[in-house]
């Protein structure tokens, strides 16, 4: 890469002092002109994270370097990371504009090959691929297992392991893949990111199903921060309220919940409940037990704490909340727990110590207590006790319960987002813990792990053979056939067979099964079938002809055989085929049904599919392209089959699909301005030039009709690649600068010999 | 010899026929070509390969005719079997073999059916005495659609309004040898307002018939692996012209018309034809090449 020398004006302490400016393949150096002067400027161009010019036509134009910022792709955590200071930068003036966009493009060239260096496509391809959750790839993977043909497509398309890099060289000869498959020059055209980029649609329902399953937990603090802070100097008490504390605050106190959904907005407005809440914590929590002081502040004590509704929920609700809830989760509950618990003796008062509560006692300590002479203290102190373990499991289920799976945008969202995941189940249905409820004891607490679970044995049917002889006798027919017989004499068997009333002819030699049947010839026994079904058969005299059936067959086949001439095969000896009477176990034959409905739709939806194709390639009725006499030259009726095997078939569909992929990668290229783009048309470009040689290549080895329907087919998608090739054409006229730029990365990475990965 | 652009499709023939018939009176005259060639059936040389059995598809003709003789009371059918050879070619029903009597559509369809049973079996046993494997297999498709012609003439005779066709219902692969009497055979049906429909059993395309179906205005179809030849009968090959008129047939033609010149078998755009036996040729000649025919 030859050096750039540009003359340019640096500031050198706070002066504008002309110099130039050389750019090498690694670094950029600033010289003042001026033998004596100082100042001189290098910097690495690895160390050059930007570079920015001012707008074409200002009056000094310029080229602004930013020296160890931070990466172009994260300027929005450097932004979040505001007291950062300013990176250096380097500010070089230009006498005239086209030295300063020189510059700037072949610094911007050289800055990508500095960076593609830094960082491998490997590397890229990687953390590409690291940026994806596990949910995405799970779906993503069960997207690939559920849809064989975009597994195919991707199996093609995309080179596992490694990424599409560029100009990447795989030594000589035919590269093997991480797979053990050979590479074939599509491979590896696409990038992992590229092929799904055009696919999210597909498995975002999946992913968001994922997701879904797995609760968003909140935070485990046992209360929101709705203290408030104060800032000293005035007596003004500051809380901040967010959706998320307020949804906490509902979820926890349902009694806030309901003081809210009852006064606002009929009674008061959001912000005035709001305040009377906080100042009520407040005031509680700075009484520290202590009775209220003033009417408003017990009246806010009472609205909040539910005592002034006087109506708590019903009792059944509260015991089949209580039984619900998981006993993972409930400490010490039992049947009427919340019945006199709950927030009776009022939320808060646990952080301040005003009531610190003694230790949960065992119910044989709570009973001797009791029984002594100061029992009223110990039962009271039970209570407490109870009162504190019954907002713990409270608490636990809300942090259970998570965040909720609607929208929370406002107060009464909250609210009513809260009162949803109450009136759910809450945890007991989240935590996926079987039983629930206190009637069972703890060793019914089951939790269920698909991995631990085992796996389910699969249906399998007896398979029963009504003559187990008869399938060794067929598979050792199948084996003589294959050790390769005289195949005149099977030939001139098959035609005696075939010719000899009716004798049945074992068509594919394997298995035997009583119930199958070979496809039945020219014969009497074949006309009998007919005849039975249409019930003529009496009509008909079979009787001399049965005879000469039975003549001809039963006596040896002679009759039948003597006809039978076969020509000796090259190198072996003719003999005369002798048909033996085989002994077999069908039962008569006898035809099926005329008609076999599914195969009678599928048949109409093909005529249908004709139909409409016929009329939408010309819009003809019948009459009018009768009258035009060009009706039959219209697309080949059967164009998917006539003349085409169908392996050659399969070959076709599969090379149309993977056209059709690379085209897609190939227009969502455009435009081809950087030297990314380039490289992703490039790669793809000449993936579409393998495929269409080995069309090309595939036709010649078909018959004419073949080629002919073969030519029909994919004649669209010929026209779609021959547009593709003659646009990447016109764009290396057109871009002629950023298609070099490419070029000399492409050369610098030594990729010029094998641009792409290919065999 | 005449000069002509031998590129260009014959035109179709448009739907009221032409020459020697007279205006249709719904009735139809079929004359049904069976091919029974026991090489075919038996599956051997792979051309059937099991697709087809011979009893399945003889009963979906039956069922077909017995439809076919049901949608008009003037409506005849004549089953003609191909067999190997020429001489194997036979009527499986005469019923137009002797006179205006025969021409009768009143008796009962299992008559029919067992009579057309019946002479496929005398057939079928008369064939397999003389059925002899070694002898090479020339379809006789050109004698059987004269024969069927024929047919049709002497139908007109009886029935001068009626509308005759011929359906082909064969496996086997063209016979190169008979393209010359083919294509006059095809252009005597054309000529006579005789429709030529082809129903294909094999996996090969049969462009002798494509041609004779597109020359006469008829339909070709060759059915594909699964699919019963009563289905394509049934839905392509309506009972009457009025009702053909009325659909649009999707089955189409694949073949290729380009000519190429019977002397070095090069395409051609433009080249001379033989007046007398239609033989194309790159360059002009005194005598046919083919035929013989003398310019001079």
């Amino acid at each position: 890469m030859a050096d750039l020398t540009v003359p340019c004006a640096a500031t050198v302490a706070g002066a504008q002092v002309p110099g130039h400016v050389t750019l090498t393949s690694d670094r950029l150096r600033w010289r003042p002109d001026a033998a004596s002067a100082t100042g001189e400027k290098s910097a690495a161009l690895v160390s050059i994270t930007a570079h920015q010019r001012n707008k074409a036509g200002a009056a000094k134009p310029s080229l602004r370097l930013v020296l160890g910022g931070d990466p172009p792709g994260a300027k929005a955590a450097a932004k979040a990371k505001a007291a950062k200071p300013k990176p250096p930068a380097m500010v070089l003036t230009f006498a005239l504009e086209s030295d300063r966009d020189a510059l700037s493009d072949e610094l911007k060239s050289r800055l990508a090959v500095v960076a593609a260096r830094r960082a491998p496509a490997s590397n890229l391809t990687s953390l590409a691929r690291a940026s994806d959750s596990a949910a995405t790839l799970a779906a993503r993977a069960a997207l690939l297992k559920a849809n064989p043909e975009l597994a195919a497509l991707h199996a093609t398309l995309v080179k596992k392991g490694k990424g599409a890099t560029l100009g990447k060289t795989t030594g000589e000869g035919g590269a093997a893949d991480d797979d053990g498959t050979e590479d074939d020059g599509i491979r590896g055209a696409v990038t992992e990111e590229q092929f799904w980029a055009e696919r999210e649609h597909l498995f975002d329902a999946a992913v968001a199903k994922k997701g879904a399953a797995q609760v968003a937990g909140v935070s485990n603090a046992l209360d929101g921060d709705v203290k408030g802070t104060r800032d000293g100097r005035t007596d003004t008490v500051s809380c901040a309220l967010s959706n998320e504390k307020m949804h906490r605050i509902f979820a926890e106190r349902p009694a806030v919940r309901r003081a809210f959904l009852d006064n606002v907005p009929s009674k008061m407005t959001e912000r005035e409940f709001w305040t009377r809440f906080l100042r009520s914590e407040y005031f509680k929590a700075a009484r520290a037990g202590a009775p209220p002081q003033g009417e408003e502040e017990a009246a806010d004590l009472a609205l909040f704490s539910g005592s002034a509704k006087g109506a708590p929920p019903a009792a059944a609700k509260k015991t089949a909340a209580n039984k619900s809830l998981a006993k993972a989760v409930n400490l010490v509950a039992d049947a009427d727990d919340d019945l006199r618990g709950g927030a009776a003796g009022g939320f808060g008062v646990f952080r301040d110590g005003g009531r610190e509560p003694p230790p949960p006692s065992s119910e044989a300590a709570v009973a001797a207590a009791r029984a002594s002479a100061g029992g009223v203290k110990a039962a009271a102190a039970k209570y407490a006790a109870r009162e504190v373990l019954a907002n713990l499991n409270h608490h636990a289920e809300v942090v259970l319960r998570g965040r909720p799976s609607q929208p929370v945008t406002d107060a009464r969202s909250a609210a009513l987002a809260a009162a949803a995941q109450e009136d759910a189940g809450g945890a007991a249905g989240l935590c996926s813990i079987g039983g629930g409820g206190g009637d069972d004891d703890d060793g019914d607490v089951v939790v269920v792990l698909d991995d631990l679970r085992e796996p389910e044995e699969v249906k399998r049917r007896t398979l029963t053979l009504r003559d187990e002889s008869a399938y060794f006798r067929g598979a050792a027919a199948a084996a003589g056939k294959a050790a390769g017989t005289n195949a005149n004499a099977q030939l001139a068997a098959a035609a005696a067979a075939a010719t000899s009333g009716g004798k049945k002819r074992k068509a594919g030699g394997g298995g035997g099964d009583d119930d199958e049947y070979e496809p039945s010839g020219f014969d009497v026994e074949a006309l009998k079938r007919v005849a039975r079904f249409f019930k003529v058969e009496h009509k008909i005299d079979w009787g001399e002809r049965a005879d000469e059936d039975e003549t001809a067959t039963g006596a040896g086949g002679k009759k039948g055989a003597k006809k039978i001439k076969s020509e000796p095969a090259e190198g072996t000896t003719a003999t005369a085929p002798t048909p033996t009477p085989t002994t077999t176990n069908k039962k008569p034959r006898e035809l099926g049904p005329l008609v076999d409905p599914a195969q009678a739709r599928k048949q109409l939806d093909a005529i249908a599919e004709e139909n409409r194709r016929a009329k939408k390639n010309k819009g003809w009725t019948r009459a009018e392209a009768l009258a035009s006499g060009a009706f039959y030259t219209l697309v080949p009726i059967r164009p998917l089959t006539d003349g085409v095997p169908p392996a050659v078939d399969a070959e076709i569909k599969a090379d149309a699909a993977t056209a059709a992929e690379l085209l897609k990668h190939f227009w969502s290229a455009r435009p081809f301005a950087t030297a990314a783009a380039w490289d992703r048309a490039y790669r793809v470009n000449a993936a579409l030039g393998v495929l269409y040689d080995r069309m090309e290549t595939r036709k010649k080895t078909l018959t004419p009709a073949g080629r002919h329907a073969s030519a029909g087919r994919l004649s669209p998608l010929i026209a779609a690649m021959d547009a593709a090739f003659s646009f990447y054409d016109e764009e290396k006229r057109t871009r002629a600068g950023s298609y070099a730029a490419f070029e000399r990365e492409r050369e610098a990475r030594g990729g010029a010999s094998a641009p792409i990965e290919l065999s | 010899m005449s000069r002509s652009r031998c590129h260009v499709p014959p035109k179709p023939l448009p739907l009221s026929f032409s020459r020697g018939s007279l205006p249709s009176d719904g009735s139809s005259v079929l004359v049904i070509l069976f091919e029974t060639n026991p090489l075919l059936w038996s599956g051997l040389g792979g051309r059937l390969d099991g697709k087809e059995s011979f009893d399945e598809t003889l009963r979906q003709l039956l069922v077909y005719m017995i439809g076919f003789l049901s949608l008009h009371e003037q409506n005849r059918v004549v089953i003609i079997a191909l067999h190997s050879n020429v001489e194997h070619c036979m009527y499986a029903i005469p019923t137009l073999a002797s006179g205006e009597n025969d021409l009768t559509n009143t008796g009962s369809k299992s008559d029919l059916c067992a009579q057309v049973i019946s002479n496929l079996a005398t057939l079928a046993m008369r064939m397999r005495s003389d059925f002899d494997l070694s002898t090479k297999s020339n379809m006789p498709l050109t004698t059987v659609i004269s024969m069927a012609l024929c047919c049709v003439n002497r139908a007109r005779v009886y029935k001068p309004h009626c509308s005759p066709r011929i359906l082909c219902i064969l496996g086997s692969q063209d016979s190169s040898g008979q393209y010359f009497s083919g294509m006059n055979a095809i252009f005597s049906a054309k000529n006579s307002g005789v429709r030529i429909d082809a129903c294909l059993l094999g996996y090969t395309d049969s462009f002798f018939l494509q041609q004779a179906a597109q020359i006469t205005g008829g339909s070709y179809c060759m059915l594909q692996q699964g699919e019963k030849a009563l289905y394509y009968l049934l839905s392509d090959l309506p009972g009457s012209e009025s009702i053909r008129a009325k659909l649009q047939s999707p089955r189409k033609f694949c073949s290729e018309y380009q000519a190429t010149c019977f002397c070095h078998e090069v395409n051609l755009q433009v080249g001379f034809v033989c007046s007398v036996c239609l033989t194309i040729f790159c360059e002009r000649c005194r005598k046919c090449l083919a035929c013989f025919a003398d310019y001079t």
